[in-house]
């Protein structure tokens, strides 16, 4: 966080700088043009007044009769540059608002196709908030795209201000008998002198510059972390669903308690930064009138000396503080223009992530007889940075076109089993095979194709009933009505207003909240849609009352017909309908085999488990 | 619903605001001093530079004024700065803790059922966006309010001085406002009427997409499933359509601008007209010259700035009005004096006497005219398939809600004679969407931060996690998730299912209710909690809510739901017995365990 102690090294921040425009352009080709345009009329504008002005003054003084000429082409060059500049502001803003939603939007995507294994590391997710700081606030596109329209603004005024202040330099006839300082004022390195006064004054600030701007990224580098905090309280505050529990357990004495505390301890921070960075600021804004001072004195000198009119007075002056404004300016953007080029570096770093799930080309040979042959050799695996093993040298074959049912005490590895199988983690050892050959050896893409899965965390999108079974915004209406009628749930479907156009989870858009099991059932239903030939159903009734957990079960060879299906669950009575059972224990398969021959090692696992619920249903009648 | 005025709303942000910071206020004062008199000063400075020259002072006198001039701007620059730097970070803070504070304790501790309708959590959101951030609601009504009272100001100054010189002028100005208001008004209105509709639509949708792009809970089904493209095309049309928003919005902004435009170049031409007729005239001077066009430029501005403070105050004025109605809602459950809660016998003998009730908004009652009396001690069993109504009476059980008919009776005293959280100190509920906090174990399992260890511990022990907890680093000092402590731990469903229960436990309160405590729990955690169940439930009234059937059996009765109302109630035998809808419910369940019966998905 010592970057702005550096000086800005203008090699990398022109590279830099290029390859953002080029990333603005080619996300919003619109945009640039309408920026810098619009940056070069606003520029333009105030030097109509300070020129027109001063020569309707010097004309007035000497008395000339033509002034309203002089108005009317100031007055109409107001009009044209002034309504030019505005209106382009507008339709800039227009675009950098619709810019920024785009690249954020990028953010979006990339989340969306990186692999799962990234999506979980929260090293990449903090990436990600660097990214976002990239892409919007004060280090995004949006203000990036408009500090670089004001650097290119102010230095068209330099241009402008240095072409008025021109004629400071030629020197006027002066009678020969006029005095030492007039002479002197009126030689070219007097002018030369002044300019350099208005120069030094912004560039002997720099070094107040640099510390305010170090005292304000401190204070950022606190307020990561802070507003990160924020964050965690804020979405428990505003989670009505948790209320219950804060009325039942009148937590919320705890909890604003630790709330208040963790925001003084932000705001101290926030005051000591911003009080030492307001006061260097304005310590720079005062001492820059030095510059106006050393203009008036200058400019007012000559014309009391007489070498320059009484109207070029206010010009002058005029053209000087503005000159002097926009060099301060300029390097003001300059060094924040050279912050932002960091965090959109950022931004790209994080576009950028390579992924490694997609090295693998082979495709999946489709075949229509569900013979897939799904096979674990040696497979260990551990989550990243955790030292203990998740799943520890587990072999097993499933069973082709076959049910195969997964049990086993909580914390066993059952879930992790199924997220290796489904390709969203690879194994740390080991390899798992597809007809023989090692999954990651697949297209990817191909080879999630093959699954169908309902997780147990499943999760529906805010988005139209019949998209979300169809996967998509291409929808085959009967299709979907026909996985709904399997799932058990199209009777509830066809009462809806919209049919499959009404939208899920939208209360007041005239949308309709689904109770658990309902969503599990329209989960199903796109299972079935997908019509993959494996199928994998981790605790699909959890969320079911007993008769609906019933319809499932009772569907359920239907819907796995010719398939190979793989179920998980708690509740030990799915064991039953399946060809074989794995069960597992600290991360291994620890017996497998069918329910009945399982039952009869009374001392195993498998009998604890099924006992332990049997029991209660067994010898009441 | 009351609505406050502008003026009322600016009292009520100035006195909140001096009360958390007593500086606030003079220097706000401070600050529209030398805002106030800057302006002149840059108006002054060409016009004495000028007089100076032109009357022929000589060099001292000019350095002199000139120097005098610039010290004083600069003077008044700094101060400008560092203060307006400094009633920044006050409203910021006073924003971001004072007000935050304030609204939280409100969404905190107002009665739930004012929050849960889709009304009250329209009403919540609209409050929390008037301080969610420094461009809206509370703190840009603060910080506009410096600029109406010194343009305001400065037009009446200015106006005085413009009308000094001509009428005509100050009418031009007055066309120009009125004709700025109007289109910004149209402009304003057209935001209104669209903003409810699509526009606040996309913004929500934008949100959602980018939420849930980020959050891995979505990440498998978006990857099995290949959803990328269906969510991208959905976000990226929300980001198109705020566009095409905008542009309408902007242009119609825009036609302001062009009419500013217009009436400057006649404010322009009229001026100089005037001026250069009185100069040539000889009836003003050079430095006169240069005031006057200073006077009516700077004038413009203050009017400029006049109009904007003020629509923008009147603008957010609509959303602090938001913010104090949400805090000053009135709760509808009692919050005064209520009957002595130590006069009702432990535990306490429940019942609920013909009870019916209707979420806000819904015609369907959930509820209806529902009778049960809960034995003191008695252990019920609770089950009905999804939708019977079972959570929902947790949630009257519970005091969240209020009946809309009937009555609950507690030891014979209705609910509502209750002080409200006098009764909920009487509840115990795990409730299905229970959640953890991100704080240490203890202070979750205990709801505060100093308590007694050893209950906790023995809390943990019979929820069948202490065992889990000894192996924690910091044992109970374990903060729950890293989202507050880099060393938090993640625990498995279970393991949250398990931490919930204690907390239950630790409150011992007379009636305990667990809504679902086994969804996620193994078949051995599930048949240890069912064993120890009597033991934790010695001493009080209890209900137990599950659709594994299993768990009625260890209860003393068992009521069976469907509809809203009870169908069915007696000992597990007895309803077995009685063949009705409870057994057949029982036997669908019990059918896949009973061994040596064949089940097959065939005969189905």
């Amino acid at each position: 966080m010592k970057k702005s102690e550096k000086k800005i090294d203008i090699r990398e921040f022109a590279r830099d700088s290029r390859d953002i425009l080029r990333m603005i352009h080619r996300v919003r080709p619109t945009m640039l043009p309408c920026v810098f345009v619009s940056a070069a009329l606003s520029a333009a504008f105030p030097f109509v007044n300070i020129v027109y002005g001063a020569l309707i003054l010097d004309h007035l003084l000497a008395g000339a009769g033509d002034v309203m000429l002089l108005v009317y082409w100031m007055v109409g060059l107001d009009l044209v540059l002034g309504l030019g500049s505005k209106l382009l502001t507008w339709v800039t803003k227009s675009e950098m608002l619709t810019t920024e939603g785009m690249a954020d939007a990028e953010v979006a995507g990339k989340c969306l196709t990186m692999d799962y294994q990234q999506l979980e590391d929260p090293a990449v997710m903090a990436q990600k908030t660097l990214a976002d700081q990239g892409s919007n606030g004060t280090g995004g596109i949006f203000s990036f795209a408009e500090n670089l329209s004001k650097l290119a603004a102010q230095l068209l005024t330099i241009l402008y201000a240095l072409a008025a202040v021109s004629r400071l330099f030629v020197p006027a006839p002066v009678p020969p008998d006029a005095a030492a300082w007039v002479w002197a004022l009126n030689q070219p390195w007097m002018a030369a002198l002044m300019v350099a006064v208005t120069l030094a004054v912004p560039l002997a600030c720099l070094p107040l510059n640099r510390m305010a701007s170090q005292a304000l990224l401190d204070l950022a580098r606190i307020n990561l972390d802070g507003n990160r905090r924020y964050g965690v309280f804020a979405r428990i505050i505003w989670d009505y669903q948790v209320g219950k529990d804060f009325r039942t357990y009148r937590l919320e004495r705890m909890f604003l308690n630790k709330f208040r505390q963790s925001r003084d301890k932000a705001h101290k921070g926030y005051w000591h930064y911003i009080r030492k960075e307001g006061a260097l600021r304005a310590l720079v804004a005062a001492l820059n009138l030095l510059s106006v001072l050393a203009a008036y004195v200058f400019v007012g000198l000559k014309a009391i000396a007489g070498l320059i009119t009484v109207g070029t007075v206010s010009m002058q002056v005029g053209a000087v503080t503005a000159l002097a404004g926009a060099i301060r300016e300029a390097m003001a953007y300059l060094a924040e223009l050279d912050m932002q080029r960091q965090y959109l570096k950022n931004y790209s770093a994080f576009l950028d992530l390579p992924s490694a799930k997609y090295n693998g080309t082979l495709p999946v040979e489709k075949r229509s007889d569900g013979e897939f042959q799904l096979e674990f050799r040696d497979v260990s695996f551990r989550y990243p940075n955790q030292a203990q093993w998740s799943l520890r040298h587990v072999s097993c074959r499933l069973p082709k076109a076959g049910r195969l049912a997964v049990v086993g005490p909580n914390g066993a590895g059952k879930t992790t089993f199924i997220k290796l199988l489904c390709r969203l983690y690879d194994p740390t050892e080991g390899e798992i095979l597809l007809n023989g050959i090692d999954i990651r050896k697949y297209d990817y893409r191909e080879y999630l194709s093959i699954l169908s899965v309902v997780f147990q965390d499943f999760r529906l999108f805010s988005m139209p009933l019949g998209e979300n079974v169809a996967a998509g915004a291409d929808v085959a209406a009967d299709k979907v009505w026909d996985c709904l009628e399997r799932a058990g749930i199209r009777e509830r479907a066809e009462q809806l207003e919209k049919g499959l156009d009404t939208s899920l989870y939208q209360k007041g858009q005239g949308g309709v909240d689904l109770s658990g099991g309902e969503a599990q059932k329209v989960a199903i239903a796109r299972a079935l849609y997908k019509d993959a030939p494996l199928v994998i159903l981790d605790e699909p009734t959890a969320a079911l009352d007993p008769v609906s957990e019933y319809e499932v079960y009772s569907r359920f060879g239907e819907m796995v017909e010719n398939r190979t299906s793989v179920y998980i669950s708690h509740r030990m009575s799915s064991c039953r309908f399946c060809d074989l059972v794995y069960v597992f224990d600290g991360g291994a398969i620890v017996q497998q085999g069918r329910h009945e021959a399982l039952l009869e090692d009374k001392k195993g696992l498998y009998a604890q488990l099924w006992q332990a619920q049997a029991e209660y249903y067994k010898d009441k009648e | 619903m009351k609505r406050y005025s502008a003026f009322s709303n600016i009292l009520y942000l100035l006195r909140r605001i001096n009360q958390y910071n007593r500086w606030y206020l003079p220097l706000q004062a401070g600050l529209l001093a030398v805002n106030l008199t800057l302006p002149m000063i840059v108006t002054l400075l060409p016009t004495t530079a000028v007089g100076a020259i032109t009357r022929g002072g000589g060099l001292e006198q000019y350095l002199a004024a000139v120097t005098a001039m610039v010290l004083l701007y600069a003077v008044l620059t700094f101060l400008r700065h560092y203060w307006t730097r400094w009633m920044l970070v006050c409203q910021m803070t006073f924003r971001g803790h004072d007000c935050v504070a304030s609204l939280a304790e409100k969404v905190l501790t107002a009665d739930y059922c004012l929050l849960e309708p889709a009304e009250g959590q329209r009403r919540m959101d609209n409050a929390h966006r008037s301080i969610s951030r420094n461009s809206v609601g509370v703190e840009r009504m603060l910080t506009e309010l410096e600029p109406l009272v010194r343009n305001l100001l400065g037009v009446l100054l200015y106006g005085a001085l413009a009308v000094a010189l001509d009428w005509r002028i100050l009418l031009v100005l007055a066309g120009m406002t009125a004709c700025n208001c109007l289109a910004a008004r149209w402009a304003h209105q057209y935001a209104l009427r669209t903003q409810k509709g699509q526009q606040a639509w996309d913004i929500q949708r934008e949100r959602y997409f980018q939420e849930l792009a980020a959050d891995p809970a979505n990440g498998k089904d978006i990857r099995l499933y290949r959803l990328e493209k269906w969510l991208m095309d959905a976000l990226r049309a929300c980001v198109k359509r705020q566009g095409r928003w905008r542009w309408g919005l902007y242009s119609r902004r825009v036609l302001g601008e062009i009419s500013d435009s217009l009436f400057l170049v006649a404010r322009d031409l009229i001026a100089y007209g005037v001026l250069t007729a009185s100069f040539l005239a000889g009836e003003i001077d050079a430095a006169a010259f240069t005031f006057h066009m200073g006077v009516i430029a700077t004038f413009t501005t203050w009017l400029n700035g006049f109009v904007t403070a003020f629509n923008d105050l009147n603008m957010e004025s609509l959303r602090v009005c938001d913010y104090r109605e949400f805090l000053g809602q009135e709760d509808v459950m009692n919050h005064g004096n209520g009957v002595d809660t130590a006069g009702v016998q432990c535990p306490p003998e429940i019942e609920l006497r013909d009870v019916s009730f209707t979420y806000p908004g819904q015609s369907k009652p959930t509820i209806s005219h529902l009778s049960l009396t809960i034995r003191a001690g008695e252990k019920i069993a609770l089950v009905g398939l999804n939708g019977a109504g079972k959570t929902t009476l947790v949630k009257l059980l519970s005091g969240l809600y209020k009946p809309t008919g009937g009555q609950i009776l507690a030891g014979g005293v209705p609910l509502e004679e209750f002080h409200i959280q006098e009764w909920q100190k009487l509840v115990g509920t795990l409730y299905q969407d229970a959640a953890l906090l991100p704080f240490t174990v203890g202070e979750n399992v205990a709801g505060k931060e100093e308590y007694d260890r050893e209950t906790v511990w023995q809390c943990l022990e019979k929820a069948g996690l202490r065992e889990t907890v000894e192996k924690l680093p910091k044992g109970l000092d374990t903060a729950l998730t890293r989202q507050l402590e880099p060393e938090g731990v993640d625990l498995s469903g279970g393991q949250r299912q398990r931490l919930l229960l204690a907390r239950a436990l630790y409150k011992d309160a007379p009636l305990l209710i667990l809504d679902e405590p086994t969804a996620a729990l193994d078949p051995l955690a599930e048949a240890d909690l069912y064993q120890k169940y009597a033991g934790f439930t010695g001493g009080k009234t209890s209900l137990f809510i599950s659709h594994r059937l299993s768990s009625t059996q260890f209860c003393d009765r068992v009521v069976y739901m469907e509809g809203g109302r009870i169908r069915e109630i007696g000992t597990h035998r007895e309803l077995l017995e009685r063949g009705g809808a409870y057994a057949h419910l029982f036997e669908v369940q019990s059918s896949y365990y009973r061994e040596g019966e064949e089940y097959g998905h065939e005969e189905i």
